[in-house]
């Protein structure tokens, strides 16, 4: 082991110049033994836990040895070993692969004459605190989110699951960032091939950075060119832990707190968490709203521009007339006219969500005071459309989902141009057309309108009300029938 | 050849969608006229009729399992059976020209005045021809959603009617004795008989023991429905109203008021439409699939995108705007081709394979 030409200079300028003499990288070179054999520690300044360094690495090497006679042990590994106190300590790694090691947070000892080293875990940097998700807020349940570090975010979910069956797998993504994903599942809950289907296509992915977890949904889904989310994305702990034990797989990306569940349907994205937290009437009432929110933020606009335009004898006459009296003078057609305050919608909408807090009020006055108010009075805009805008804004906040509220927005504006060609015959088009896609399209071997179409009861039943616990004899179902 | 999978429940709303679908916008103008308060009766028959077409395939079907109906008619009667099967094949586009057509006058004349029937027929023809293109089992989950609002739909129909109908009008029953009814019986024994897309659906059936039952039961259930929508637009409207205009079923519709809403005739409308939909896929779905095996093709797409264009110009076809024409080609020419090619046809390749059956015993 013990060769001249290994001296520690070189060792040191080795792994410094790899890392291009980066100024966050520690060097602390120090002699243990009675023969004073030179030593280094190397480290990356914030990426290791200065407490675990001092206590574990460099107090007992440095405290406790003077005394030791080096010739006594044939191999400098297992003295160090004995000496330093920290939990994990990897031995025996090329200076290559140490410099890996050092990148993840570890600290490298090297010694003088000896072409190996060793790495000691001392991983601590400075994470965010378990804070309540902000994407998804319940009254009642649990308030813990994930953050961006993987170690949290896995504990978050054990401690929901204690079973032995929790499988987590690492895997590497990102030719320059090697980002760390872990795949989550329970062995006996989700299926083989599902769990094989997301190896694979997690291992196929050829990205160099992968900095959010959207990055991994977007390579892995089916249906590149759907609208739709066919991965589910969510900041909540429980929302996982829920999935995981419905027999889905649980996809985390280090460095955010937003986790990935797959198979995803459309029924998913439907429910929040919170279902489960409330009383059963409660929540399937809120389910349903939900659903007529669904249809009411996808057709309300076209529904109110094809009526009008084509079908005008559907409306009752007091209402047609009031609507009619309304736009009287509006000097906009009705479609470029509801195009027109969608698009203020959206874009008061959207700065609405970039805006400092402090500035935010300004946003809500100019929309409410000069889009709502003064241009309705100056008759450059009907109310009757300011209203229906405003529904349809309300009913695209009632879903739960972000990614699916952001697919009936855009959905939303090809329901008003098939409305504006045909009338209502242009929206069951149109309808159709949506409908025909959702069925053909898959998530990971589920369709995406399961359990509706194709059928399954007991599923149904399960989307459609939410059944109280007591009512729920059997838990494990196949999930996966195609048909 | 991908292999499409339909489970049971899919196969009956299939064939309920298009029992419903089809005669909507058919049978009234044929049927109303000619038997009024008889057309129970006619309905009956062609039921019956339907029926025993029925067992004869679902016979064929469990003796040839996993061949469809232009595939065994080749392996029944041999090479003639080719013809046989592209018979069948050009019967099924046939019918979706047929039907497109009236589908494509009916809306431009009741829903959408002002536009032109190329409107009409380019959407609805993407629309199927789409549908087609992806398979049988999104044409199936659509299925399932869309017959469940028309099943909903036509009950709340007839039962928002109850209150303003005069049942006198389907007084005297059979005055005219059984003749008529019998005779006009060929127009829904003709489009009930559509459903010999049950041939070319069956071995896609995941149990095909069941196509039997399930067969009859939505064909007794989409009669059924039917039957009472008809006779209830004829105690609304009376038989002279009811026989005069073009759509009776439309007008009946047009009549009801639900709560606030004016006019539910446009709803009523457009959930036909979307029965149509699924009526005009599955048949579009077995022309091309049946074509695709007849040629021997790897898969049916080809053949859906290449006969979409004629689809698409269906209103420009010579013959569409010919009045004379098309009420001899509807009244006459197309319950009789049906006929002869639904119940003849498929007798015929019945009585070779059980010839067949029993000379392969006899050894």
């Amino acid at each position: 082991m013990r060769a001249a030409e290994y001296r520690i200079e070189e060792l040191i300028g080795k792994v410094t110049s790899e890392l291009g003499h980066s100024v966050d990288l520690s060097v602390r070179q120090f002699t243990i033994g009675v023969q004073q054999a030179p030593v280094a520690a190397i480290w990356l300044n914030g990426m290791v836990d200065s407490q675990t360094l001092d206590e574990s690495v460099l107090s007992p090497l440095l405290s406790y040895n003077r005394s030791v006679n080096l010739s006594v042990h044939k191999n400098l590994y297992v003295l160090l070993r004995d000496l330093i106190t920290a939990k994990k300590i990897t031995h025996d790694l090329t200076i290559d692969q140490a410099i890996e090691y050092v990148l993840a947070g570890n600290t490298i000892i090297v010694m003088d004459g000896y072409e190996h080293c060793i790495a000691v875990e001392t991983i601590g940097y400075e994470t965010r605190s378990i804070e309540e998700p902000s994407s998804t807020v319940v009254v009642r349940g649990p308030r813990d989110g994930f953050v961006e570090s993987l170690e949290v975010n896995v504990s978050l979910i054990r401690r929901r699951i204690v079973n032995r069956k929790l499988r987590v797998e690492q895997l590497v993504v990102g030719s320059v960032t090697n980002t760390s994903v872990l795949i989550v599942y329970l062995e006996d809950r989700a299926p083989v091939k599902l769990v094989g289907e997301v190896h694979s296509r997690i291992n196929r992915i050829n990205i160099d950075s992968v900095l959010e977890s959207n990055y991994i949904e977007e390579l892995i889904r089916d249906n590149r060119y759907s609208l739709f989310p066919t991965v589910y994305s969510t900041e909540r702990p429980d929302d996982v832990a829920e999935g995981i034990v419905a027999g889905r797989v649980a996809i985390l990306v280090s460095g955010t707190p937003f986790a990935l569940l797959v198979p995803c349907t459309l029924f998913l994205l439907m429910k929040s968490p919170e279902d489960y937290y409330i009383a059963y009437p409660v929540a399937t009432f809120v389910r349903w709203i939900r659903f007529v929110g669904l249809f009411i933020a996808l057709v309300f606009p076209a529904l109110y521009v094809g009526v009008l335009l084509f079908h005008p004898e559907m409306i009752p006459p007091p209402l047609l007339s009031s609507i009619l009296s309304a736009r009287e003078g509006v000097p906009f057609p009705l479609l470029i006219e509801a195009l027109l305050m969608e698009l203020t919608f959206e874009g008061l909408r959207e700065a609405g969500i970039r805006m400092p807090r402090a500035v935010g009020s300004a946003i809500s006055i100019v929309g409410a005071l000069v889009i709502g108010e003064s241009a309705v009075r100056a008759g450059i805009i009907s109310s009757p459309t300011v209203i229906v805008v405003a529904g349809t804004a309300i009913s695209t906040f009632i879903i739960p989902s972000v990614d699916l509220s952001g697919t009936l927005r855009l959905l939303r504006f090809f329901m008003l141009l098939c409305a504006s060609i045909a009338g209502l015959y242009g929206i069951l088009i149109g309808l159709i057309l949506i409908g025909l896609h959702l069925t053909s399209l898959y998530s990971f071997g589920t369709p995406y309108l399961s359990p509706i179409a194709p059928y399954n009861r007991h599923e149904a039943l399960k989307t459609l009300i939410r059944v109280p616990w007591w009512a729920l004899r059997t838990r494990t179902r196949k999930k996966h029938n195609r048909g | 050849m991908e292999r499409y999978q339909i489970s049971g429940r899919q196969f009956f709303f299939i064939i309920f969608a298009a029992v419903v679908s089809l005669i909507i916008f058919s049978l009234p103008t044929q049927l109303i006229p000619e038997v009024k308060q008889d057309l129970w009766l006619s309905m009956v028959i062609g039921v019956l009729i339907d029926i025993y077409v029925a067992y004869i395939l679902y016979w064929l079907g469990r003796k040839y399992a996993g061949q469809s109906l232009v595939q065994y008619s080749r392996t029944v009667l041999g090479p003639i059976g080719k013809v046989f099967g592209l018979i069948f094949v050009l019967f099924f586009f046939l019918v979706i020209l047929s039907t497109m057509w009236l589908f494509c006058k009916f809306l431009s004349t009741a829903l959408l005045p002002k536009a032109p029937a190329m409107l009409f027929s380019i959407t609805m023809t993407l629309v199927v021809s789409w549908a087609a293109y992806l398979g049988l089992e999104s044409i199936a989950r659509m299925t399932q959603i869309i017959s469940v609002i028309i099943l909903i739909a036509s009950l709340l129909l007839i039962l928002f009617s109850i209150q303003e109908l005069r049942l006198d009008y389907l007084l005297p029953q059979l005055e005219n004795g059984v003749a008529p009814a019998i005779k006009a019986a060929k127009y829904p024994a003709s489009w009930f008989g559509i459903c010999i897309v049950m041939g070319m659906l069956m071995p896609h059936l995941i149990n095909p023991k069941q196509a039997l039952k399930l067969k009859v039961s939505a064909v007794l259930l989409g009669a059924l429905v039917m039957t009472v929508t008809f006779l209830c637009s004829l105690a609304l409207l009376g038989p002279y109203l009811a026989s005069r205009i073009d759509f009776p079923i439309y007008y009946f519709s047009r009549t009801l008021r639900v709560t606030f809403f004016e006019r539910i005739d446009v709803l009523m409308l457009l959930i036909y439409i979307s029965g149509a939909f699924i009526t005009f896929s599955a048949l579009y779905f077995a022309a091309s699939e049946g074509a695709a095996q007849l040629f021997g093709s790897r898969s049916h797409r080809g053949w859906v995108l290449g006969s979409s264009i004629i689809v698409v110009a269906v209103p420009l076809l010579p013959a569409s705007n010919n009045a004379s024409f098309a009420a001899l080609y509807f009244d006459k020419l197309f319950p009789l081709l049906g006929l002869l090619i639904e119940g003849g046809f498929t007798t015929l390749i019945f009585a070779v394979a059980l010839i067949r059956h029993y000379v392969e015993r006899g050894k």
